[in-house]
């Protein structure tokens, strides 16, 4: 009974330690007791907040077109190249935002890539402001909307398609009466992703002018060396992230009647023909042209540009990049495994209070977490008299926990819930010991959704920025750390050749997490 | 006894070796920064570890890490975040005969506490076609209403930006400098966007015809791969302002001995070799600004925009206006 009782301490101890860069920021700012009222109706912060309400609400109307269209067509439809085009969807998650962003960038500026194309100088689209943000920000994170929908949309009984068939609906009509409110939760779930990763991002909004939350945490720090106005704008962005997760809740309260429907026999694709195939191709090639084939090709027409003076160190820093987000992943997977299978056979109300607060760093800017980490550390090196933390890949990959455990820890959870609590008593009745049961039985049965948690969590470690850039340790720079430099330098050709092999590996990820393998069970 | 004697050899010769070393934190990314470090590591047998980012979450970090950073040497590349630093007490005075030979006085602390590497001069780059240079004299004249819609420059948040303005609340007090944000922000073609680069290419398109921005970045499209480049800035023309009066606004990158350093002795030779006439000419020329040793070659691109009257005014003085700068750019609504 006593290793019981500790045994339900383990996973509220692993998820207040994941919250603890945010929590130790939220209880600096108790202790100074310095809540700016004067602040709150100032300006500036009416500023950030208009920004953000509109990017975040462009970048969900973006990405739930682009998804529910994507997805829609590709699990209902059999159409010319739907193959292809069902693969395609999901890759521009291979790209991160701020690469997209220096990319149409490039395209559409003066003299750019379109001008050329055209043949005529004066050819050119200003996309840096907050309209090229929503656009880049919705290309970017479609993918999390398409991935959930098309499973959502897939998974339709055959019933209703039947219905629908049997009242001669056409596709499009169906589409807005039938499926879509049928597959609610799914977008809503996939656009609150793109959303969370929307607010976390710092370089991107910096880059295209537009003031969010983000930016004023930074400015407040760094522009006024005001730690306790950068801690408010921080926790208002918190307050704003509950806000959207409160409103999802409700959302998908409201529909939960939704899952009945989808038991039973799956309805099978409908062949595409005529005037409807050519539409469902042309939809399809322009969501690929635009989201993939252009922002590649930019990169690819980079790298020829740059081609004599190719840089071959660039493998070195995907070796960096490969080694540390292999280990990190595989850190973080096991700790999410512990932690869920920890709250299912142990569980305790403190339990899920920690959970909840673990997954909070998904929405929060990555150097907030990088600084929180920095104060943590740094204190407990100071206590000891010696450096045992601080500057170390530990640290490191810490801040890549608070960043990202919401991701892995969801497709853990997902596991699990498909895990029959019958498993658990036979387990109990015939196991022969704990470990035995997690290495023999719980793993084994897992071994899908570690495996899809494994390369979200490689994508999005891949792709991380500004966290790894605070706290790496010296001499070790990845792809990521790269690219921003050379950006930085403002020589955006000179980015092509490390963005393409970054996104290759990315791309790799993302088509295994796609691939049958991993999909038949999640 | 000769087991002894061995092993305190050993432990000698590790703490010798753990010694030859030398931790730098830099804003600079260039490869050729990375380059010199490599020839310092030739030639001193020192091994340079560095980790780059942004000079705000360098100076940030100097200041969490207190008396246990492993950091021995700072680099940043504006003076604002340089005199940040010094501000927070996170900088030493250093003794060095070389670099006080190798740095003109008003390119260093008085305290001798950082030293410019380079110096990064802000001027007016504009579009000959639609401008007269004799139209235009100082930084204060572009809030002139005579250019409204016509100049354009990054954010206020840019270091660059932050510290010209605060080097006009240094000489023109607090009143005139919002006058000229103001005057300014009026005048501006659209609202403050992208890097310098984008500036440049926006008054070479047309949009604008005045931008305020460093002249590295057109020496680097001037020498780039990108041919198109080569032609915007070979369309464009330069202009040193406030030549009869202050002096074109030169910030710099530059160096300081952390307070907390392990290695001092390595970090001043470090960036006295960084401060050496070859050392200089390399950034010179890899990414065209001018040395901070003016007996250093400049590039020949450099060279061809002539020379001109700088700035001179003490740069702390700059960092230390940076703050109010942020408020008054605040103020005058320079996003």
């Amino acid at each position: 009974m006593e290793i019981n009782k500790f045994k339900s301490y383990l996973a509220p101890f692993i998820g207040l330690s994941i919250a603890l860069p945010i929590l130790s920021l939220l209880l600096y700012f108790l202790i100074e007791g310095k809540f700016d009222f004067e602040f709150l109706f100032s300006e500036v912060l009416t500023q950030y907040i208009s920004s953000t309400t509109i990017l975040v609400l462009g970048t969900f109307i973006v990405v739930v077109l682009l998804g529910t269209m994507s997805s829609y067509l590709s699990a209902r439809f059999e159409y010319f190249g739907d193959k292809i085009f069902a693969l395609l969807f999901v890759l521009p998650l291979a790209y991160p935002a701020y690469i997209l962003g220096y990319t149409y960038v490039g395209f559409f500026e003066y003299r750019g890539i379109l001008s050329d194309i055209v043949g005529n100088p004066t050819v050119r689209y200003d996309i840096l402001n907050i309209y090229g943000a929503i656009f880049i920000f919705g290309i970017a994170m479609f993918p999390y909307v398409y991935i959930l929908a098309r499973v959502s949309f897939g998974s339709v009984s055959s019933t209703v398609s039947e219905l629908v068939s049997l009242h001669k609906i056409n596709p499009i009509k169906a589409f807005f009466t039938v499926y879509l409110p049928l597959s609610y939760p799914a977008i809503f779930a996939g656009s609150i992703l793109a959303i969370m990763e929307t607010l976390s991002d710092y370089g991107t909004v910096l880059y295209f002018g537009v003031e969010t939350f983000s930016v004023g945490i930074f400015k407040s720090w760094f522009g006024y060396g005001d730690l306790a106005q950068a801690i408010n704008v921080a926790i208002i962005l918190l307050i704003f992230v509950f806000g959207i997760l409160w409103t999802e809740s409700l959302i998908r309260k409201k529909y939960r009647f939704v899952s009945s429907t989808h038991s039973g026999k799956k309805a099978s694709k409908i062949k595409l023909t005529g005037k409807y195939n050519l539409l469902a191709f042309f939809i399809s090639l322009l969501i690929v042209t635009i989201t993939l084939f252009i922002p590649t090709l930019v990169l690819i027409y980079w790298f020829i540009l740059d081609i004599h003076t190719l840089d071959f160190t660039t493998f070195d820093y995907l070796y960096n990049t490969l080694s540390l987000n292999i280990f990190s992943s595989l850190v973080i997977i096991f700790l999410s495994f512990f932690v869920v299978y920890m709250l299912r056979f142990y569980p305790s109300k403190i339990g899920n209070i920690t959970h909840k607060l673990s997954v909070l760093g998904y929405s929060i800017p990555g150097a907030v977490v990088g600084v929180g980490l920095l104060i943590i550390s740094s204190f407990i090196d100071t206590k000891l008299g010696h450096v045992l933390f601080s500057g170390t890949f530990f640290i490191l990959i810490f801040a890549y926990a608070t960043r990202y455990f919401a991701s892995s820890i969801g497709s853990i959870e997902n596991g699990f819930s498909k895990i029959d609590t019958s498993i658990d008593d036979a387990t109990k009745i015939f196991g022969k010991s704990e470990s035995n049961n997690i290495f023999k039985v719980y793993l084994p049965l897992m071994k899908p959704y570690i495996i899809s948690g494994f390369l979200i969590l490689y994508i999005d470690i891949a792709k991380e920025l500004p966290a790894t850039l605070i706290l790496r340790p010296f001499n070790f720079d990845t792809l990521a750390i790269r690219i921003y430099e050379l950006a930085s330098n403002e020589m955006l050709y000179k980015v092509g050749f490390p963005s393409l092999v970054l996104i290759l590996t990315t791309a790799i990820a993302v088509m295994l997490l796609n691939s049958k393998f991993v999909r038949r069970k999640v | 006894m000769i087991k002894k004697l061995t092993l305190g050899a050993i432990v000698l010769a590790s703490s010798l070796f753990a010694s030859q070393e030398v931790n730098v934190y830099s804003q600079r990314h260039y490869d050729s920064d990375k380059i010199l470090l490599k020839q310092f590591e030739e030639k001193t047998g020192i091994k340079v570890n560095v980790v780059t980012a942004k000079a705000e979450e360098l100076v940030s970090k100097l200041a969490i890490e207190g008396a246990n950073t492993p950091a021995d040497v700072l680099i940043t590349a504006d003076i604002g975040n340089l005199y940040e630093a010094k501000d927070r007490k996170l900088l030493q005075s250093i003794e060095s005969k070389t670099l006080n030979e190798n740095i003109p006085s008003h390119l260093r602390d008085d305290k001798n506490e950082w030293f410019a590497l380079t110096k990064r001069a802000r001027v007016f780059v504009y579009n000959p076609s639609k401008v007269d240079p004799s139209e235009l004299s100082d930084y204060l004249s572009l809030a002139n209403p005579k250019f409204k819609g016509k100049v354009i420059t990054r954010s206020s948040t840019a270091a660059y930006n932050k510290s010209l303005l605060a080097s006009i609340i240094a000489h023109n007090g607090e009143e005139k400098a919002l006058e000229f944000t103001k005057g300014l922000v009026n005048n501006f073609a659209f609202n403050p966007k992208g890097g310098d680069r984008d500036q440049i290419r926006a008054v070479a398109a047309g949009d604008a015809d005045i931008a305020i921005v460093n002249t590295y970045y057109l020496g680097v499209m001037l020498n780039g791969e990108d041919k198109k480049d080569v032609e915007i800035a070979k369309s464009l023309k330069i202009f040193f302002p406030a030549q009869n009066t202050t002096g074109t606004h030169m910030n710099i990158s530059g160096a300081g001995v952390t307070q907390y350093a392990k290695n001092k002795e390595n970090a001043i030779k470090l960036i006295e070799f960084l401060s050496s006439v070859d050392a200089q000419a390399v950034f010179a020329e890899a990414n065209h600004e001018y040395p901070a040793n003016p007996k250093a070659k400049i590039s020949t691109t450099v060279s061809s925009w002539g020379t001109f009257k700088e700035d001179i005014i003490p740069l702390n003085e700059v960092g230390k206006n940076s703050k109010k700068a942020v408020e008054i750019a605040t103020k005058g609504n320079w996003k």
